[in-house]
């Protein structure tokens, strides 16, 4: 008996939140905005609290401080209103130990469980790792053998989650080491992969767009559309991140992850449900369909200097801790080709990059020509049906298509039809960290990405970090910072007729 | 404004909009590259007529040689458009660049070009003259057209256009202009039979404005242009060129010069067409009406009554309007460069 009603049974339920990491970035920029907006629009239960788990010492009081001010500059709705935050800031507490010392954790059950009373958080936990990936394990072990982490066989009437962010593993071997020894302390239920990509409208769009359309479906293959370009473009350098981004590099950082999860929306076969399992398991039987990569179709870049925005910026070696002469890529071209009914014969060109000169991720699918070409404009052909899913920024669709020039004569002229989200709905859609944590809150984690998700990812992308590790690029820096990658991208896809869209 | 300072500032005139009637639109992209000099209003002003056909984002960059330092500089504002049920507005994004800093502008216009909408380059530089931001705009063009008026040397500007057309669609604003002409030709000669008698000409006049003004002085371009179609499309193998006689064979083609301040510089006045059996074509103005072409046939015994063709395209700025609207380019201009870039000097 329930209620609740529609939408609303996604109430999330009473918890208490614990984010591992609670002085960096992360949580000031993307964690606490996204709880605090979720306060603001009535999505975050009655009974809940908040507790910052970090190394350094600090008062509740200087770390609610210290995370009013990252509110104040980072939320998604400014400004913001004083007796929301004060009301927030009442259930946010802070709590100071080491991940590998015992003692903190046993302090933090001991909290939990007076929250639980004074609060009502009915014993409920997420625990947030926004950690460094080799902090993961020790903190699961830690919290399980506090007893923070439920044997789910036995504990019915409570629940405990750990979302973890990216990466997860460095290739396909340590993924599996990490989620061997993740297993010993919780089961896969209660892992919550995060990848905020899959937190955005747009991405989320992805599955209403093509399952609730029919004339989307039913042109979705290969018979109508000759190929699919995925871009994850970013004007940003990598700032302050040299040290991490030196043992990642653009594969590890973008396509494993966000980019992987944008192309298997894209390809996967209609779910018999909504529910978590199914989507996911489409999900991965895209992934298991797409042929191994060829070498020769893989194109790594590396920024040098150039211009963005008219102001000249330094190359990737040249950026804060970063080795001078390092061989790591910021940008990765690759065509992706599977083997399925659906797929086979349209390749996915999939390109990302940081210093490119804008920052835009989109999906464009190129239409094939009509099989007569009535309206041939002189010597050239018809531009292409271009159907653009755009992610980031500027959420929204458009569909290229062409259209006579009104005159006398048959001239044909492009033309774009756009759905622009900002403009039809009036408001700035959630920030992705607010969807995905009311999702944990909820227990749905149809938005998170599953192990085997992650496994058939670096199942596909591993032999090109072995390839790499034996052949260092010689040409690097190879592209302007400012410009749309190495020449090396555009010869990959014009040696098949086509060309990168100007995104 | 500082470059790096367009966007907001275009979402700021954006937000201005709210409330109002007025709405955004593009069609296509228009980037318009060009000196600072004499000519620099007269692009302008053609520019703004395509915005009344065809709204479009508009990125104006002049470049000024006589600045000295590596200045880039911009300001934004919304141009009307279209006139229709709706007032339309037009993106207008102008640039300012010393030639020091002239690298850069690829570099500046790559996030402000509208995706998935075609680019026309309109290159106001001489293309002869080597400048290596134009292939690096070249690759993201739809088209390029480009501005014979400000070439000093037709044969090297006619090769460099060659070399461009393997890699992208070009067009050429004289080309455009004498659209018209080509039509008035192509209707009178429409037989196989009339077709045999231009092809045998004996004599060909071809009157061509030399009035100049301070942005347009090289007027003798579309004469030239207009008598190479000719050869190229009838196949007349030319034998001797001298000042401004070209001789294919029996036949003689003349450029004359005469000055009109009421049409523009460079246009083609009128046009004699001479046979050896002595029928003359003559196209001529109406004196009162001067885009009202009269044609006139006559032979040694009787005229035809004449006939009067209107070039209704042929105000200003509507060649480049036609230019970007044509699709491809075209076959017959591909011959006349071919032609021309043979020649010595024109």
């Amino acid at each position: 008996m329930t209620l609740l009603e529609g939408q609303q049974s996604r109430l999330a339920q009473p918890c208490s939140l614990v984010v591992f990491g609670a002085t960096g970035d992360l949580t000031s920029r993307k964690i606490i905005p996204a709880l605090y907006n979720l306060l603001k629009d009535g999505q975050l239960p009655s009974l809940f609290t908040c507790i910052g788990f970090a190394r350094r010492p600090k008062t509740n009081e200087e770390f609610r401080a210290e995370m009013k001010e990252a509110a104040t500059k980072y939320s998604r709705t400014k400004p913001i209103e004083e007796a929301i935050w004060s009301h927030f800031q009442d259930h946010l507490f802070y709590h100071q130990s080491e991940f590998h010392e015992d003692e903190g954790y046993e302090t933090l059950k001991t909290l939990l469980q007076q929250f639980d009373i004074k609060y009502g958080t009915k014993g409920n936990r997420i625990f947030y790792l926004a950690t460094q990936p080799n902090s993961f394990t020790v903190i699961c072990e830690k919290l399980h053998k506090a007893g923070l982490i439920y044997d789910e066989k036995k504990v019915k009437d409570r629940w405990s989650r750990i979302i973890i962010e990216k990466p997860f593993g460095h290739d396909l071997a340590s993924a599996h080491a990490l989620q061997d020894e993740l297993l010993k302390h919780c089961t896969e239920k209660q892992i919550y992969r995060i990848d905020h990509y899959l937190g955005k409208e747009t991405v989320q769009n992805l599955l209403v767009f093509r399952f609730a359309n029919s004339i989307f479906e039913s042109l979705w293959n290969n018979r109508h559309i000759d190929h699919i370009q995925i871009t994850v473009a970013e004007d940003l350098g990598i700032g302050t991140r040299g040290k991490f981004y030196e043992n990642a590099g653009q594969l590890r950082d973008m396509i494993q992850n966000h980019t992987m999860q944008i192309l298997s929306l894209v390809a996967m076969e209609p779910p018999v449900s909504l529910e978590a399992d199914a989507i996911r398991d489409q999900k991965v039987k895209a992934l298991e369909a797409i042929k191994p990569l060829q070498l020769s179709k893989i194109v790594r870049g590396q920024y040098g200097p150039g211009l963005i925005n008219g102001q000249e910026v330094v190359g990737y070696r040249q950026e804060q801790d970063v080795n001078p002469a390092s061989t790591i890529e910021t940008y990765l071209a690759l065509k992706v080709e599977f083997e399925n009914p659906r797929w086979s014969g349209v390749p996915f060109y999939v390109r990302a990059g940081k210093r490119l000169p804008k920052k835009t991720t989109e999906v464009a699918v190129i239409f094939k020509e009509p099989p007569v070409t009535l309206f041939q404009n002189g010597n050239r052909k018809n531009p292409p049906n271009a159907l653009v899913i755009r992610i980031q920024p500027d959420e929204g669709t458009s569909l290229k298509i062409n259209c006579k020039v009104p005159g006398p004569s048959n001239i044909l002229q492009p033309v774009k039809m756009d759905f622009r989200y900002g403009s039809y709905f009036g408001t700035t859609p959630p920030e992705a960290y607010e969807r995905l944590i009311c999702d944990c809150m909820v227990g749905d984690s149809t938005l998170f990405a599953r192990e085997d998700e992650v496994f058939n990812s670096w199942k596909l992308l591993t032999p090109l970090l072995d390839d790499w590790a034996k052949n260092p690029p010689k040409d690097f820096p190879n592209y302007s910072a400012g410009s749309w990658g190495p020449k090396a991208a555009d010869q990959l896809i014009e040696a098949d007729g086509r060309k990168w869209r100007l995104s | 404004m500082l470059v790096s300072e367009i966007p907001a500032a275009l979402v700021k005139l954006w937000d201005a909009l709210e409330g109002t009637s007025k709405m955004r639109a593009s069609l296509f992209n228009l980037l318009i590259v060009t000196p600072n000099n004499k000519r620099t209003a007269y692009v302008r002003d053609i520019t703004l007529k395509v915005l009344e056909r065809f709204p479009s984002r508009v990125i104006f960059t002049t470049i000024d040689k006589t600045l000295s330092d590596d200045t880039l500089t911009a300001s934004v504002s919304l141009i009307p458009g279209a006139k229709g049920a709706y007032d339309v507005v037009c993106d207008f994004i102008d640039l300012q660049a010393s030639k020091q800093a002239q690298a850069k502008i690829p570099f500046v216009i790559l996030p402000h070009l509208l995706p998935d909408l075609p680019l026309y380059i309109l290159w106001g530089e001489d293309p002869v003259q080597d400048n290596p931001i134009s292939h690096q705009l070249e690759k993201w063009a739809t088209r390029i057209i480009f501005d014979s008026e400000v070439t000093d040397n037709l044969p090297a500007f006619a090769k460099t256009l060659l070399e461009h057309a393997n890699d992208c669609e070009i067009a050429d604003l004289n080309w455009g202009r004498l659209e018209s002409w080509r039509d008035l030709l192509a209707s009178t000669f429409y037989s196989e039979e009339r077709l045999e008698t231009l092809k045998k000409a004996q004599k060909i006049c071809i009157t061509y404005n030399a009035y100049e003004t301070p942005f347009f002085c090289h007027t003798k371009i579309q004469a030239l242009y207009l008598q190479s179609w000719l050869a190229t499309q009838l196949n007349w193998k030319l034998t001797k060129t001298e000042k401004e006689i070209f001789q294919y064979d029996s036949l003689t083609v003349e450029l004359k010069a005469a000055k009109n301040q009421d049409l523009p510089p460079g246009t083609v006045i009128s046009l004699d067409i001479f046979t050896p059996t002595d029928v003359h074509f003559a196209f001529s103005r109406d004196p009162k009406h001067p885009y009202h072409i009269r044609t006139l046939i006559c032979d040694v015994e009787k005229c035809e009554i004449p006939t009067m063709f209107v070039f209704s395209k042929a105000k200003s700025g509507l060649s480049l309007v036609n230019e970007i609207t044509h699709n491809g380019t075209s076959p017959h201009f591909l011959k006349v460069l071919e032609f021309l870039s043979k020649q010595r000097v024109l």
